[in-house]
Parts: structure tokens; C-alpha cells; sequence
């Protein structure tokens, strides 16, 4: 007996042992968090106050992890955080406007000269000049997997405030992947440590940078003005419940990313929500190898049979904007078409399908039409389209199967497979609208898993590769964005409505429609 | 004894090449594009040529089974590779998630063992008692509740209602530990609770309980001397078990309560096709399993004296 107590107790010892083996960082974590947590109310130690940010868009498994915009999509943490920011952003019509750039002008079709604004300091304390700069993108373009592809930069001058990028081809685009998060302007000579940290010109700098976490604190020399001193800490939480219950809790005082079901939950006077439609597009790709899909007249019966309107404004409880190309509308922009089940069955009869044995779907030589929906669940609102989309063609007589699956890409490649595939994209993420065409809708483009092809398109796609003037290049891109939605190849469902939902005690968090800028100096906690 | 455990030992040799050859085939037959799903599931894109590239580099574009080959090379080195997401090295990934599994583990069995064993105590010695059909209803409630269900209605009842504790894991503190381990151990405990129930009726009615009941032995020095000492055995390998599983990691609770173990890793590389990380962790698994077992089975030696004077079982 007293042996198997031996026993026992060296058992319970051991795992107490290993167990303890989390302790040091546990102490650690547990200190600073729950002090924040405190924090978040009021701080009895100082007057600053803080605001713990809970997202979905963080970490490790979005690729964003850390603040080091030259390694993969973490440029968006630097940017969205306000600790980097680039020559030029987007506004909230999602237009280029100078940021840290005071002014540029192309000099030629290879080279661009822009002037960097006066009186801008890192965070370390180092004034930001052209070489400093320079120093920047020289690095970027050596070691980030997109940015060489994109920018085609051969070489960068710098004098005093004047940076000079001189491309290896005409390259029109560069000014708009100069607003990409990647090109946010960090000192080098500071670099990036080892927990992803870095030193940017944005109003708050990083104290603490983990793959779960990071911590902020406003800057008290930041170029733009004075930023209302607080701290900030950046929770990842990749569950939407727990995002939920955190801020009902009061352990989040803002999130990102909460499920469309919650938003009832904080409408109402202790909470602000505060939306704003992005480019993300909702939308469905007809596959041109399947017969029936080559004909216009059924393209468009499907079209016109889904409800936009429907599935943005109950399905998604109005958290989303009903589109109407790959682009979000502009005030006073009215659909190509609209809605209409009637005109879609008319169609359906032109084309020769029928219920004629009165199954409810239609049908032509003995056999029902039907179709295969393929989606992924990554994104929420795809499989709640799939189940609208599918009603709203029973209603026409189609039948539609629907496989929502992780594994969609490797179904898409067996063009047999699916009819119809649903998908989600940022289609305008850098101003460049041609990124979407030659992406998704060009004959050759590796995204037009439909096969989707019209030679009107692809001379056009070349016509804007090689426009500077904006204006030309925005009327171009409505002229492709027409003949694609004309065409029904592609059919549009809805924008993103990003929200940000804080305590009512939080001003100033405000999404922008790039979905780049989340932090600004405008953020108060009162 | 140390023959025993060297044989044991060398047994997982096999085992782990199985299993990984066998993981490393599912993954590489059923996994689809690793690169291309890790920037599809963040909505960025790379040209065909880049995908194409980081497919090289990472050495995707050589046959499955120089791959497969490569890669336990690798392992038998003790280079678990490096994470295609994080680009850390896998091994260095596993072990500091570790620590919070394990913690959380040892926490859930002993509230388990702390709920079940006195309440299946309780409901065989009491049987067919209204305490004991009271017992039977909630644990077979228990059993049917899954997972996620129990943490959502503890987190709205103790951080939502009450604000006891807190939602979201503040690193391994001991109010963050609460929620998740009440879950993990409530959906334990109805198992166990029943196993333990069963197991003491079953003993209760051997002969030996009998005689000593008739020797004038006092009820309780049987059941906890004798029937419970028994019953060890049967205990041991189903915690062992449960335990084995616990060290997986519990991805739902983990993700739900933000406690950064090894479940919610191995859901995350799951789902963004992070070769290393998922076979690291079936090795992990398979691992865990024969050597908790193991560890079992060592313990009965130690708990069963007929084991020791048999003699030879385990000496040999």
C-alpha cells in the first residue's frame, strides 16, 4: 500500500512538474492581460487608457502575423494597425490620394518621381527621407514573395525628399502597389527583430508583437497631429462566438470579424457599430464548358432569377451591399439587370425547357435541368448564397446541387464537377482596377476557372495595361466591368459590409472600403 | 521489466513509420494544393508562375514518395521540417503549445477523476436509489451534450451572467482555465461515472466481498480497500486513454476559449494544408498513445501483486 502511495505521489508530482513547465510565460501573460483587462475600464494607475481589440483577421493563420510588412500579408497588420503607412492610401471611394507622398508625376512611362513629405519621423526617432525609403523598398523588392512580380521596379534613386522608381517595363499600376501594405514605409536600419517588431511612421508604435497578440501605445510625435494618448491591445480570437461573447462580457472593447447573427445583439445604445461596403465581392462563375452554360439566354434566365436584393438584406440581416459588377455601384449607378423570375422562365421556354411532367423542374428531352453548385465554407456568407441561389432557382425549375467544400480547388479542376462556382474575392485592393480582369476574366487570366473568354475584354484588359491617365483607366475598367456583367459569365451578388463594433465609449473606429486602415489617430477612448 | 519497456519501445518504430506513411498519403492524395490554399483562404492571390515557385521550394512538385522518403529522413535526423505557415521550425511549434496542453489535460482528468469516482461510488453503492437514477439521467445527459454546446452554455452562464470568469483565455491563468476544463471534464465524467458505476456493481457481487462481509469488515474499508483497489486496474487503462486523447489536444474547447494548445494548431494546419505541423502531430498522437499506454501498463505491475508473483509476465 504505502508503495502504490509512493507511486500515486510521484505520478500527481510529475504532472504538477510538466504542468508547471507553462508557468514562467503563463505568470507573465496572465499579469499583463488581466491588467488590461482592467485597463480597458479605467486605469487607476495613470490616466492612459485601453482598449483591447478582439479580430479574426489576425495571426498565423491569415498570414498576417507580426508587424514586418516585407513577409507575406503582415504589411496589412503594420498598416491596419497603425504603426506603418505607405507614399499613397486609399480613400473611401476607394481612390489613390498621397499619404506619406506629397506629390508625384511620371516622368516617363518607366519612371516615376514622387516627393516625400516634409517633417516625418520613425518611431525610432530617425527622420524619414527618400534614402530612407529607399532603404525600404530596396529590401522589400529582395525578399517579399508578390512585390517584385507586381511593382517590375529595375531601380530606386533618392535625393533629399525626391524618390525615383524606374520600372523595367511601362507599368501604370506601380502608384497603386505603392498603396498596398506591403510598401509601408519601416526603418531599416532598426529592421525587423525577432518578434515581427518594426519601426513605422504611423501614430502608434508596437511595444509587444506576438502571432496571437500585439501591443500598442499612441506616439507623441506623430507627424499628422496630436493622437489622444491610449494603449491598444490586438487580440486574435478566430472564433466568432467567443468574439461575441467577449465584447458582451466586457473583455473586448472592439471587434472585427463578429458573425452577421450578432449584430442584433449590439444594436442598441451601449454599442456603435460603424460599416462600410469594401470591394470584397460576392459571386458566382459560370463554367463555359458545360453545353447549356454557352447559351447567353440561359446564363441570363440565371442571372436575372437571384435575388441580390433577398439574400443581402435578410439573409445577411442587411450586413452587405447588393452589387452589380465587380466593383461596389456608385451613388446614382443603377443595375444592368434586375431581378426577375418571369423573365428568367421565358427565357427557360425560348430555350426549349419545360415541367412537362410537373415535377417542378424543368426539363427537355426527358431530362431535368440541373446543375452543380460548388462553394467553400471558408466564408460564411457562401454557403448562405448557395442556399439562396438554390431556392431562388427551384423557383425557375432548375435544380441545384450544392457541394461546399474545403477541398474546392481541387474539385474545380475537374470541369465536370460543378456548373457553378461561388466564391469570394477583394477585387479592387489597391485602386488598380485592372487587377480583377486580369485575375478572374481574361482568356488566359489563372482564376477564370470557367473558362470564361471574350476577345472585346482581353483587348481592352491590354488598352489598360498600358493607360496612365486615371480617368481613362476608370472609364476602361466600367467598360469591361459592363461587357463581363452583359455577358452573365460572372454574376455579382453583394459587397462585403465590413463592420467595427465597439463599446459606445470608443470613437473613431472607422472602416475604410480597402479594408486597410483600422487604427488612426482619430481613435479616442473616452 | 526494462527488457518489457525496451520491447515496447522499440515497438513504436513501426507503429510511427506506419502511421505516418499512412498520413503522409492521405495528405498527399486527398490535401489538395498547399500554396494555393493558403492564399486562397486569406483572399490573396499569387500568379501561376509564383504558386508554382513556392511549390518548388518546398519541394511539393517531387513524386509522393520521394517526398514521403525525404521527409522521414528528415525525421529520423530529428528535423520535423519547418511550418509552411509560420515558417518556424515544426518542432520548436509543437513543444511551446505543449505546455498549455498539458496543463490543460492534467487539469481536466483530475476534476474528471474528482467528480466521477465519488459519484459512480455513490450510485453502484446506492443502486436503484433516486440519488443513483439521478445520477444515471445526468450523466446520460452528459454524454449527449457536445462539446461546444456545454463551453457556449458555461461561458454564457459563468462570463456572460455571472462575470466570474473570464471568455477568452488570458494566457494560462487559473480563472482561464476553469471554463475549458469544466467542459472537457463534464462530458468525461458522465463516461466515467458509468464505467465506475458498472464496475463496482460488478465487483460487489464477487465472493470475495462476501466473505468479507461475513468476516465482520466494514463496508467501507471493502469498497475502498478491496473493490476499489480491483477496479484500478480497468480505471487506469481508460484514463490512460482519455488521457492519451486529452494530450491531443481538444481542438472545439481550445478554439472556443482561445487556449493555445495543440488542438486548435492542428485544426489551424488542417485547415491551411501545413504539411509538417499535421504529420508532426500524428507522430505526436501515436506517440502519446503507445506511451501513456505503456506507462498503464507499467502501473499494473505495481497495483496487481498476482502480476508480481506470476513473475514472469513482465520479467521476461
Amino acid at each position: 500500500m504505502r508503495k502504490q502511495m509512493k507511486l500515486i505521489s510521484a505520478a500527481i508530482s510529475t504532472a504538477l512538474l510538466l504542468g508547471a513547465c507553462a508557468a514562467p510565460n503563463k505568470q507573465a501573460n496572465e499579469n499583463t492581460t488581466n491588467a488590461e483587462t482592467t485597463a480597458a475600464n479605467s486605469d487607476s494607475t495613470s490616466d492612459v487608457k485601453t482598449m483591447v481589440y478582439g479580430t479574426t483577421s489576425y495571426g498565423v493563420g491569415m498570414s498576417d502575423a507580426g508587424l514586418n510588412p516585407h513577409a507575406d500579408y503582415s504589411g496589412w497588420s503594420c498598416v491596419r494597425y497603425g504603426v506603418g503607412e505607405t507614399l499613397f492610401k486609399l480613400n473611401e471611394n476607394i481612390e489613390l490620394v498621397p499619404w506619406l507622398a506629397e506629390s508625384y508625376k511620371f516622368l516617363d512611362d518607366n519612371t516615376l518621381e514622387v516627393i516625400i513629405k516634409d517633417g516625418i519621423n520613425f518611431s525610432s526617432g530617425r527622420k524619414l527621407d527618400a534614402a530612407a525609403a529607399k532603404e525600404c523598398f530596396e529590401d522589400l523588392i529582395a525578399v517579399h514573395d508578390r512585390a517584385p512580380a507586381d511593382m517590375k521596379i529595375k531601380e530606386i534613386k533618392a535625393d533629399g525628399r525626391t524618390l525615383t522608381f524606374i520600372s523595367t517595363e511601362p507599368n501604370p499600376a506601380l502608384i497603386n502597389f505603392l498603396a498596398e501594405p506591403y510598401s509601408a514605409i519601416i526603418d531599416m536600419q532598426v529592421g525587423v527583430d525577432e518578434t515581427k517588431n518594426v519601426s513605422g511612421t504611423g501614430p502608434y508604435k508596437a511595444i509587444s508583437v506576438s502571432d496571437t497578440e500585439i501591443k500598442l501605445e499612441s506616439r507623441d510625435d506623430y507627424w499628422e497631429g496630436p493622437v489622444a494618448k491610449k494603449n491598444i491591445t490586438v487580440k486574435s480570437i478566430t472564433d466568432g462566438d467567443t468574439l461575441t461573447m467577449g465584447l458582451q462580457s466586457g473583455e473586448l472593447d472592439a471587434t472585427y470579424g463578429l458573425p452577421y447573427a450578432s449584430y442584433p445583439l449590439f444594436e442598441n445604445d451601449n454599442y456603435t457599430i460603424n460599416s462600410s461596403a469594401t470591394s470584397r465581392a460576392f459571386f458566382m462563375q459560370l463554367n463555359f464548358e458545360n453545353e447549356l452554360l454557352k447559351d447567353k439566354n440561359i446564363r441570363s434566365a440565371i442571372a436575372m432569377a437571384v435575388d441580390k436584393e433577398g439574400f443581402v438584406n435578410v439573409l445577411l440581416g442587411g450586413h452587405g451591399k447588393v452589387a452589380n459588377g465587380p466593383f461596389p455601384m456608385k451613388d446614382g449607378e443603377t443595375p444592368n439587370y434586375s431581378f426577375s423570375p418571369e423573365k428568367s422562365k421565358e427565357l427557360l421556354n425560348a430555350a426549349g425547357w419545360s415541367d412537362s411532367d410537373g415535377d417542378g423542374y424543368v426539363d427537355k428531352d426527358g431530362k431535368n435541368f440541373e446543375l452543380n453548385f460548388l462553394t467553400y465554407p471558408g466564408r460564411s456568407e457562401l454557403p448562405i448564397l448557395a442556399q439562396s441561389v438554390q431556392s431562388n432557382l427551384k423557383d425557375i425549375g432548375i435544380k441545384l446541387n450544392i457541394n461546399s467544400t474545403e477541398n474546392y480547388l481541387e474539385v474545380v479542376k475537374d470541369s465536370s464537377a460543378w456548373d457553378i462556382l461561388a466564391s469570394a474575392m477583394v477585387t479592387n485592393p489597391t485602386g488598380n482596377k485592372a487587377y480583377f480582369f486580369e485575375t478572374t476574366s481574361l482568356t488566359e487570366s489563372s482564376k477564370n476557372r470557367g473558362h470564361y473568354s471574350n476577345s472585346e475584354l482581353d483587348e481592352l484588359a491590354k488598352t489598360l495595361s498600358t493607360t496612365f491617365d486615371s480617368e481613362k483607366r476608370d472609364e476602361t475598367a466600367q467598360k469591361m466591368s459592363d461587357i463581363l456583367v452583359d455577358d452573365y459569365g460572372f454574376i455579382f451578388v453583394s459587397h462585403l459590409q465590413m463592420s467595427l463594433v465597439s463599446k459606445n465609449n470608443i470613437k473613431g473606429l472607422v472602416p475604410m472600403p480597402s479594408d486597410y486602415y483600422e487604427f488612426s489617430k482619430d481613435l479616442v477612448i473616452e | 521489466m526494462c527488457k518489457y519497456i525496451f520491447k515496447r519501445l522499440l515497438s513504436l518504430v513501426p507503429i510511427l513509420i506506419g502511421i505516418s506513411f499512412i498520413s503522409f498519403a492521405l495528405i498527399y492524395f486527398t490535401g489538395g494544393d498547399a500554396v494555393a490554399v493558403r492564399y486562397e483562404a486569406i483572399g490573396g492571390m499569387l500568379s501561376p508562375e509564383l504558386i508554382n515557385q513556392k511549390r518548388e521550394e518546398l519541394g511539393l512538385n517531387r513524386p509522393f514518395i520521394i517526398q514521403y522518403l525525404s521527409w522521414l529522413s528528415s525525421i529520423i535526423k530529428g528535423d520535423m521540417g519547418v511550418s509552411y505557415v509560420s515558417g518556424k521550425p515544426v518542432f520548436g511549434y509543437i513543444i511551446g503549445k505543449l505546455p498549455n496542453t498539458l496543463l490543460l489535460s492534467i487539469s481536466s482528468l483530475i476534476t474528471t477523476i474528482l467528480i466521477s469516482l465519488p459519484l459512480g461510488i455513490l450510485s453502484a453503492i446506492k443502486r436503484n436509489s433516486i440519488f443513483d437514477n439521478i445520477i444515471k439521467a445526468m450523466s446520460f445527459i452528459g454524454n449527449s451534450l457536445p462539446n461546444f454546446f456545454v463551453a457556449l452554455v458555461l461561458s454564457y452562464v459563468f462570463a456572460l451572467q455571472m462575470k466570474l470568469l473570464p471568455v477568452i483565455s488570458q494566457g494560462t491563468s487559473f480563472k482561464s482555465l476553469i471554463l475549458p476544463t469544466l467542459t472537457l471534464s463534464l462530458a468525461m465524467s458522465a463516461k466515467y461515472i458509468r464505467q465506475i458505476r458498472a464496475l463496482i456493481i460488478s465487483e460487489l457481487s464477487k465472493p470475495y466481498v462476501s466473505g468479507a462481509r461475513a468476516r465482520g469488515i466494514k463496508e467501507n474499508t471493502i469498497i475502498f480497500f478491496n473493490v476499489l483497489r480491483l477496479t484500478s486496474l480497468t480505471l487506469i487503462t481508460l484514463m490512460a486513454l482519455s488521457f492519451g486523447s486529452l494530450l491531443g489536444g481538444s481542438a472545439i474547447v481550445e478554439s472556443i476559449f482561445m487556449w493555445d494548445g495543440i488542438g486548435k494548431l492542428a485544426i489551424e494546419s488542417i485547415k491551411l494544408r501545413d504539411y509538417p505541423v499535421i504529420l508532426a502531430y500524428v507522430l505526436w498522437m501515436a506517440f502519446i498513445y503507445v506511451f501513456i499506454n505503456l506507462l498503464a501498463d507499467i502501473s499494473y505491475y505495481f497495483l496487481d501483486p498476482r502480476l508480481r508473483i506470476e513473475g514472469g509476465k513482465y520479467a521476461n
